[in-house]
């Protein structure tokens, strides 16, 4: 069991944003949190990497509780932001070896990885470039390098499909399925449900911040009696129906 | 991390020189020292006055020894980017605190030093006996140490022991046991400061940090500081933040009267912006005032036109964002009406 959400309420005040959430993610799996603007999905991935405190419930990361052991708990996860933040006085090459210090990775085998995503990301011929300054594809390329190019256990991405190119998405997508290979899990949120749907090996629908669901494609269309419906459909038909009520 | 502070440290250290430099211009210091000389001046012959002391005398010193525990915002140094970045090292960030705790530390010693210097006199008058002063002044030293201790606490989600309110009371009650017991009063802000010492490391050893919070407390000290130094020269990463004020909508309305879009985006503009509608009201009234009171002619026209000069110049300010954004070359308006 890599993360595990146990009767998670909580939020950014007082009135809770989401309500009694319980997810696992599996060592080796790509579990897609999938939900409308405003469902929940950054707010339980804030409480995933330790920004917020839940007011109830319990998230552990491989036997380790972020309660009772932050730092050990933070020091096996890596995060991609929505919206990229780096520092305005780095270079890329001092972004990559801030993130060595900070996850004290072995210098020559995370060099090595770095060059590998960067190649790929045709990003390695602008190491001594300020990434602040990049268009916003950019900047997102290089928060994937500094994430992928550690050793976490989990890695939590925050709707990472936008502002992306296609061959881009394409890469992200290979290292993911890299990463679970080497037995990492990994939690993304999304809105982009066709590619989640031929991606991700279960998804969490999450609406007005409550778990509606949870299983994969096969499970939803036994669940919502729909045999031929598409992640979109069901998706939607959750949504339009909780608009109505 | 410890590495990171000492390099974060040295460049804050360079950045704040570059500003101060243009903040004590000699036109300041030449007048600081005016103002401070007739201020000490003013202070000491007051001070004559009270002897033998009045009984407000106490009260008064109470007052501000409460007053000069309250400075110290923690220097964090801490950036948007570090609870992406630095999240995996938060076993260290203790560390990186504890630097960051000495500074503050340090940096709180300069306006308590400076306040206790020059309440030293009326301390004089009102003890008599050097012990009992040096009692009031550790009060002061102490009960200022404890509160950086607690603001620090704050920056983990445990936090601390009371709220704020709470805080400040008990600070005023031990504070204003000076008036009787100096030296009590400095021993219970030792038990106290020592109460939140304790707790403070047990959070750095155990605690969760609170990224976001340390991060936003860090922006504001940041915007705070910079908003500071632009009375005095331009700040180039100064966030100009627009504020509502509902109550000048009628004004917005008055200045866009039914025509284009371009009049009604630039009246917004003005009384929405972070300083230009003020400085243009500080033009406006400065030139009324000047030709109101003065009663030659020449000098009219020429302070009525310069203040108008200076006010359309303003006005490049608000043209040239509107100009920038590509929405105003797409919209179906008529760009010569800009």
């Amino acid at each position: 069991m890599a993360l595990k959400i146990e009767h998670l309420t909580g939020g950014y005040t007082q009135t809770p944003v989401i309500k009694d959430i319980n997810l696992e993610v599996h060592e080796g799996e790509l579990v897609g949190l999938i939900g409308l603007n405003g469902a929940g999905k950054s707010t339980t991935i804030n409480h995933v990497i330790g920004l917020l405190q839940p007011m109830q419930g319990t998230i552990s990361l491989n036997n380790i509780q972020l309660s009772q052991q932050p730092a050990a708990y933070k020091a096996q996860l890596a995060y991609i932001p929505e919206m990229p933040v780096l520092y305005d006085e780095l270079t890329l090459k001092e972004h990559l070896e801030l993130t060595i210090k900070a996850y004290d990775l072995d210098e020559k085998v995370a060099w090595k990885n770095a060059m590998e995503l960067l190649e790929k990301f045709r990003l390695a011929n602008k190491l001594e470039w300020f990434p602040a300054n990049f268009s916003k594809g950019m900047r997102q390329k290089v928060m994937i390098v500094c994430a992928f190019m550690t050793d976490a256990r989990l890695f939590v991405i925050d709707e990472p499909f936008l502002g992306l190119d296609p061959l881009a998405i394409d890469d992200l997508l290979g290292i993911i399925n890299e990463k679970k290979k080497q037995g990492a899990a990994v939690l993304m949120s999304t809105h982009v449900l066709d590619t989640a749907e031929k991606y991700c090996d279960r998804f969490a629908l999450l609406n007005e911040g409550q778990l509606k669901a949870v299983g994969t494609l096969g499970d939803f269309q036994t669940q919502f009696n729909a045999p031929t419906a598409s992640l979109n459909d069901i998706y939607l038909s959750i949504a339009k129906g909780e608009r109505h009520e | 991390m410890s590495e990171l502070w000492q390099q974060r440290a040295k460049t804050y250290q360079s950045e704040i020189l570059k500003y101060l430099k243009y903040v004590l211009n000699d036109h300041l210091v030449l007048a600081l020292l005016f103002f401070g000389g007739g201020l000490g001046l003013a202070y000491a012959n007051w001070l004559k006055t009270l002897q033998p002391l009045p009984n407000y005398g106490l009260i008064l010193v109470a007052t501000v020894s409460f007053l000069l525990t309250l400075p110290g915002q923690p220097v964090l140094l801490l950036k948007n980017a570090d609870p992406v970045f630095l999240m995996s090292q938060e076993k260290n960030i203790s560390a990186y605190l504890r630097k960051s705790l000495r500074r503050t530390l340090i940096s709180v010693l300069i306006p308590v030093g400076i306040g206790s210097l020059l309440l030293f006199p009326l301390l004089a008058l009102a003890y008599h006996q050097l012990f009992l002063v040096v009692g009031v002044i550790l009060t002061v030293i102490l009960g200022s140490f404890t509160n950086v201790l607690i603001r620090y606490q704050g920056y983990y989600f445990a936090g601390s022991r009371w709220d704020w309110k709470i805080t400040l009371l008990i600070d005023a009650i031990i504070v204003s046991l000076i008036i009787r017991f100096p030296l009590i009063a400095a021993v219970l802000m030792l038990g106290w400061l020592v109460l939140e010492w304790q707790r403070l490391n047990r959070l750095m050893e155990k605690g969760s940090f609170n990224w976001q919070a340390a991060v936003d407390a860090e922006q504001k000290r940041m915007g705070r500081l910079y908003r500071f130094f632009s009375l005095f020269t331009t700040v180039k990463n100064l966030p100009v933040k627009a504020k509502r004020r509902r109550y000048a909508d009628g004004l917005v309305k008055f200045l866009a009267g039914k025509s284009s879009m371009f009049s009604y985006l630039y009246s917004i503009m003005i009384v929405r912006s972070g300083d230009l509608g003020s400085l243009m009201i500080r033009l406006l009234i400065v030139g009324m005032l000047i030709v109101a009171y003065s009663d030659q002619e020449w000098l009219k026209l020429m302070v009525g036109a310069l203040t108008t000069y200076l006010i359309v110049i303003q006005l490049v300010d608000v043209y040239r964002p509107v100009q920038a954004n590509s929405m105003v070359q797409v919209y179906p308006v008529d760009a010569e009406m800009a």
